[in-house]
């Protein structure tokens, strides 16, 4: 949390060149590695989700279980408008991403009104509704899914199959739009009453401000950034259905990321994607075919770890010996009261 | 003279028990008003049945001519009604400083305007040099100032103060009644409930007290503090027989 307040400094400023100099360079070392692509898109395509996720449960403070469901909200809008419609991926990118944030303001109305613990579970609840639909709505394939009409190959239909190289740089293109995007809002206007949502609702009303509001528009922009990730998910295995784009565990693995990363600071999504899910992939290898659950066994004991050591994620971690530092200087200026 | 704050019969129970009952009174522009009466008299009701936190039973509020009664505390601070907290609440995780932009940022869109009428805020209740501190580690008496600071940049016209001298330290109270003397000569009108009868003594310009929900005495300091009814109510009729 101490992160979200700090002032900039330059050391950030020249981690950041680097490590996105490496992000822009690694496909020349791993194009020929199909392994090692997928993973590398997936961290970027999570990290992505995580960003989403933490705009409204990171900065707003309001956790949330079902953060799913607008991927796979934005998965199937283009999946149905490719396979329904013929529409091209970039013409119902639009769409794809008004649908979730829409359906999400909406649930917004009634969930904003219940307060920690319940309203995480109606978020849970929402979600796991709208997976039960899914997989019973003929019209979307139900559980079957639906699967993309192959296309040429190229940017303009947003298939490449020979090459997945264009996928790590559009994964990356995205996330590095989102978190820019994320870190103006940290600063803005938006972004201090989200912090102050987050502290005390009670005492932001009392200051003129309605807590309502700024959890809706939190809420919109952290639905559309996970419709997003939704859209190019499709795109990029040219399958939606609703265990792969709607279950439960992808909810809880954008949460997992940002919380393990640490909630509510710009970077902490980014590292816990990069953290978890190499550990998922390399496990499920490791334990091959029975090693599915194997990943899950393993986040589950990393929550219980997070829970009792880091509740402010590796982010916190990092920061605490620069920020004890800080803190000490700072209590040292205020003793002349 | 116009009354800046005009409550007519507001009433208010919880249960079988009269909280508030059938109280009136008004507070002309640029007046301190105090409240005074012992624990359960109704004060703190009646200051969020005025403030929007609770809902009245019956009876109206009006501030500055327009009605206001039943509007939710939010509304009423954009109108210029502001309350600070009995526990005040700073934002744990924010600077002195952000805890004001935050308040300043409902008049101003832009970030530095608000820092800069912060900073001003915190200049005026004596914070300035805590700017970058971490309120989370305010004293009882920082607290109470930043609160204040945080309801000024709102730019309320009236200001609703809960205990403002509660745990307070005596050396701080002469430079917490000069703030708010300074505050009035702003053009803001106060109305403070208060414990602290010595302060309530040389801050309020009008004393009312209140007892069981009603109002029993209004007046100057020095008529309400003596009045026998007052100190009947502090410490019983019987005590106050032998007084």
């Amino acid at each position: 949390m101490i992160q979200t307040t700090s002032s900039p400094s330059r050391a950030p400023l020249v981690a950041l060149v680097v490590v996105g100099a490496i992000l822009l360079l690694l496909p020349l070392v791993i194009a020929d590695r199909p392994f090692e692509l997928r993973m590398a898109t997936l961290v970027l395509l999570f990290a992505t989700m995580g960003q989403g996720w933490n705009v409204l449960g990171g900065y707003g403070g309001q956790i949330s279980i079902g953060h799913g469901l607008y991927f796979g909200l934005g998965a199937y809008t283009s999946a149905v408008l490719s396979v329904k419609f013929g529409v091209n991926p970039w013409l119902g990118l639009p769409l794809a991403i008004l649908v979730p944030t829409l359906y999400a303001v909406a649930i917004g109305i009634p969930c904003f009104r219940l307060r920690g613990h319940y309203f995480v579970i109606a978020t849970l609840v929402v979600a796991e509704s709208m997976f039960q639909v899914f997989t019973v709505w003929d019209w979307v394939g139900a559980a079957i899914g639906l699967e993309l009409p192959v296309r040429p190959d190229g940017w303009l239909n947003f298939q490449f199959h020979r090459d997945k190289t264009p996928y790590y740089y559009l994964a990356l293109g995205l996330l590095a739009v989102v978190t820019f995007g994320i870190w103006r809002m940290g600063q803005s206007r938006l972004g201090f009453l989200l912090r102050a949502v987050r502290d005390d609702e009670e005492a932001l009303r009392s200051l003129g401000f309605s807590p309502q509001v700024y959890k809706s528009i939190a809420m919109a922009i952290s639905a559309a950034i996970l419709g997003a990730a939704g859209v190019f998910h499709t795109q990029y295995v040219l399958f939606v259905d609703p265990f792969s784009v709607l279950g439960l565990h992808l909810s809880v693995l954008v949460a997992l990321f940002a919380i393990l990363g640490g909630a509510g600071t710009l970077f902490g999504p980014i590292l816990g994607a990069a953290i978890l899910v190499p550990l998922s992939e390399y496990s499920r290898v490791a334990f091959s075919g029975s090693g599915r659950n194997v990943d899950l066994l393993i986040y589950g004991f990393l929550i219980m770890v997070i829970a009792v050591y880091r509740p402010d994620g590796v982010i916190g971690w990092l920061s605490r010996s620069a920020g004890s530092r800080r803190r000490a200087g700072a209590s040292m200026k205020g003793q002349g009261q | 003279m116009a009354a800046t704050l005009s409550v007519r019969q507001v009433s208010r129970s919880f249960g079988g028990l009269q909280a508030v009952n059938s109280v009136s009174l008004d507070v002309a522009a640029g007046e301190i008003l105090g409240i005074i009466g012992p624990n359960g008299a109704g004060k703190s009701t009646l200051f969020n049945l005025i403030a929007g936190q609770l809902r009245t039973d019956s009876g109206t509020v009006e501030f500055e001519g327009r009605p206001v009664t039943g509007l939710a505390t939010e509304a009423l601070v954009r109108c210029g009604l502001a309350k600070t907290f009995q526990t005040s609440r700073p934002f744990g995780t924010m600077t002195f400083l952000e805890n004001v932009m935050v308040a300043a940022l409902l008049r101003v869109p832009g970030i530095a305007t608000a820092r800069r009428i912060a900073l001003e805020q915190l200049e005026t209740v004596g914070l300035a040099h805590r700017a970058d501190v971490p309120a989370a580690w305010a004293s009882t008496g920082q607290r109470k100032r930043l609160e204040i600071a945080r309801a000024l940049a709102t730019q309320p016209r009236m200001l609703l103060l809960d205990e403002p001298f509660g745990g307070v330290d005596l050396p701080s109270v002469d430079a917490l009644i000069d703030l708010l003397q300074a505050v009035r000569s702003r053009g803001i009108t106060l109305m403070v409930i208060e414990h602290n009868l010595e302060a309530v003594h040389r801050l309020v310009d009008r004393l009312i007290a209140m007892h069981l929900g009603e109002v029993i005495v209004s007046g100057s300091p020095e008529q309400v503090t003596r009045d026998l009814r007052v100190v009947q109510a502090y410490l019983g009729a019987s005590e106050a027989a032998h007084a």
